[in-house]
């Protein structure tokens, strides 16, 4: 273990017991010293990996009731929280798509209508990525597409840390999964436990279509000016791909027609996906990806090994040991006190309060699992909202989202890691374009949170 | 008979160190070995990363491992023969070697088992990630080494 992960997780297991052990001050219960104390040895681990994410997710369920801040039977009431199963049929969905090759066909097919240049290519790549991770799991996408990508690349003979195409090219493959996973709730697991926390707090909704329809322009600018910048960092030493035209339409071919499986799933996550976007409003999203779930199992479009294969089923540990925290800090009424006693001497604008918490996401993101983060941060965020009289559905926005946006390092998402492990571009190239690239997502989203958000009803009060 | 190790890897190749190597190999009369690691602490990692961090099982990550590796042995041979044309262009054999494993740990294994008089290597480019993630770095080698080290880029 590296020696500064031993740090953290030194001084959150010394800070964890120095709180367990003293007296609660005045304001505070013994409860929510408690909770926050097991606060911060989740994050600790969270932050170090020291622990696998899911067995950090049952410390939290098992200290709970241990340490008498709640019950068992509500600490466990939170595991079965709706994200949870929304996550697992939207995984089991994702499944389907990558096991019946219909992800592979869309990429392909669409690859294949950007192969006119090295430009276009770039952009094919990055708006490929890009879409969908509107539909799976971003690094789902990362990794379907990085056989992909690495071919296109082997194709045109470019060269390993040499090419700016090629550099290009993988960057344009991190990068857009990275900005799209951040525009539906199915991109990035982060976005519906964000959520759900909110719901188990503040008994508040943020519909598939709301979320969509603040988030997607964003993303779209966005990714718009990744593009421009990765052209400008990394200008093509090719005029022509005809080599990659080749390849893509060679594999284009060697799909042939539409399985029947293909169909199957197709037709299920269509009409999933409409009824995600249209119906949220009367079924919730967990019950719509359950069905959706069944339904292929029906179909007989999936197994259930294939499932077992394609999912890890941690993740359910993971979320719900994180909503179980979250929800806890809440009840105890922990975050309000520690909101209220860090951030009161500080004359924070409601402004000033958004771009302090998004700079605070970006930076964590880029060192720990985004979903750590974003448990990690939102119960803070949500006491701070208490405090200042933000409305808590734009916490959730800036958290989540900011949080799903890492661009530097490999370490900061799989994505990045997958694209960077093809050995295209160094950690140089990478830094020198994700601080511009987190700066523009930064300035992005203050003038979407100035100007847009109001338009769409979103209420920063 | 004196032996010059050129150690390659997925972390890294320059042909200034190759071009370095062979001039040492010629000034001492020694052999030249060449050895391309595939490193796999990187694909060894991320897919650690795509169970634990990105909750995929292990279809999609044994796929993924299964693709970087055959990618970086294809680069592995591509590395060598550009090499071994090098190396023909001055008259010098060349032995050469693929491994896979953990790049320092494998360089000093070959270099104590062939008694390396010198080892040759290029800065990695992706040292930093490395360390990052294992905490392993050259500065281990140059401790560790049996012989004089050169990392060219230095």
């Amino acid at each position: 273990m590296k020696k500064i992960k031993k740090i953290i997780l030194g001084i959150g297991i010394i800070l964890a017991l120095i709180i367990l052990i003293l007296p609660a001050p005045e304001g505070l219960s013994v409860q929510a010293k408690n909770v926050l104390a097991v606060f911060i040895l989740c994050v600790s681990c969270w932050m170090t990996n020291v622990l696998p994410l899911s067995v950090t997710g049952l410390i939290a369920i098992v200290a709970i009731p241990l340490f008498r801040i709640s019950d068992s039977k509500a600490t466990f009431a939170y595991f079965g929280n709706s994200a949870v199963f929304f996550i697992l049929g939207a995984f089991i969905l994702a499944t389907a798509m990558m096991k019946s090759g219909l992800s592979k066909r869309i990429a392909f097919l669409f690859l294949k209508r950007f192969d006119r240049g090295p430009r276009t290519l770039s952009f094919g790549i990055l708006i490929t990525s890009f879409l969908l991770a509107f539909l799976m799991p971003e690094h789902t996408v990362a990794a379907l597409l990085f056989p992909i990508v690495l071919e296109i690349a082997n194709s045109l003979n470019l060269k390993p840390l040499q090419s700016n195409l090629g550099k290009g090219l993988f960057l344009s493959l991190a990068w857009g999964t990275v900005i799209g996973g951040v525009a539906t709730l199915l991109g990035g697991a982060r976005n519906p436990l964000a959520i759900e926390m909110l719901y188990e707090t503040y008994q508040l909704k943020i519909t598939f279509l709301e979320w969509m329809i603040t988030v997607v322009p964003l993303a779209t600018v966005i990714m718009v000016i990744a593009y421009g910048l990765l052209q400008l960092l990394f200008p093509s030493e090719r005029t022509s791909v005809a080599e990659a035209q080749q390849s893509l339409s060679r594999a284009v071919q060697a799909m042939g027609k539409m399985s029947r499986a293909e169909w199957k799933v197709a037709i299920i996550a269509s009409i999933t996906i409409f009824a995600w976007v249209f119906l949220n409003a009367h079924i919730e999203v967990a019950i719509i990806a359950l069905l959706s779930a069944i339904s292929l199992f029906i179909f007989n479009a999936v197994s259930w090994k294939d499932i077992e294969q394609y999912i890890n089923w941690g993740i359910i540990l993971m979320y719900g040991g994180a909503v179980t925290l979250g929800a806890t800090l809440a009840d105890v009424g922990a975050m309000d006190w520690v909101a209220g006693h860090l951030f009161n001497q500080m004359k924070f604008t409601h402004f000033t309060a958004v771009l302090m918490l998004s700079c605070l996401s970006k930076l964590l993101t880029e060192g720990i699992s985004n979903v750590a983060a974003v448990a990690t941060l939102l119960p803070l965020g949500f006491g701070f909202a208490d405090s200042l009289g933000i409305n808590p559905v734009i916490i959730v926005y800036v958290i989540a989202v900011q949080s799903g946006l890492a661009f530097c390092l490999p370490i900061g998402t799989p994505p990045n890691a997958i694209a960077f492990s093809a050995g295209y571009y160094r950690i140089s190239d990478v830094i020198k374009g994700g601080i511009i690239m987190n700066v523009v997502a930064l300035l992005v989203f203050i003038l979407f949170f100035k100007y847009y958000w109001g338009l769409i009803g979103i209420d920063i009060n | 008979m004196k032996k010059v190790l050129l150690a390659m890897s997925t972390s890294g190749y320059s042909p200034e160190a190759a071009e370095y190597a062979i001039q040492a190999a010629r000034q001492q009369k020694a052999h030249l070995i060449c050895t391309y690691i595939i490193d796999a602490e990187i694909p060894d990692a991320v897919s650690s990363w795509l169970i634990y961090i990105g909750f995929m099982g292990d279809e999609p990550s044994k796929e993924y491992r299964n693709i970087i590796q055959k990618e970086y042995k294809t680069r592995a041979r591509e590395t060598l023969a550009e090499v071994r044309q090098l190396a023909g262009k001055h008259n010098l054999y060349m032995e050469s070697f693929i491994l896979q494993g953990q790049l320092v740990a494998e360089i000093l294994k070959l270099a104590k088992e062939i008694k390396a008089s010198l080892i040759v290597i290029n800065k990695p480019n992706l040292a930093n990630f490395s360390r990052f993630l294992n905490g392993t770095n050259l500065n281990e080698l140059k401790k560790k080494a049996p012989c004089e080290v050169k990392i060219i880029g230095e």
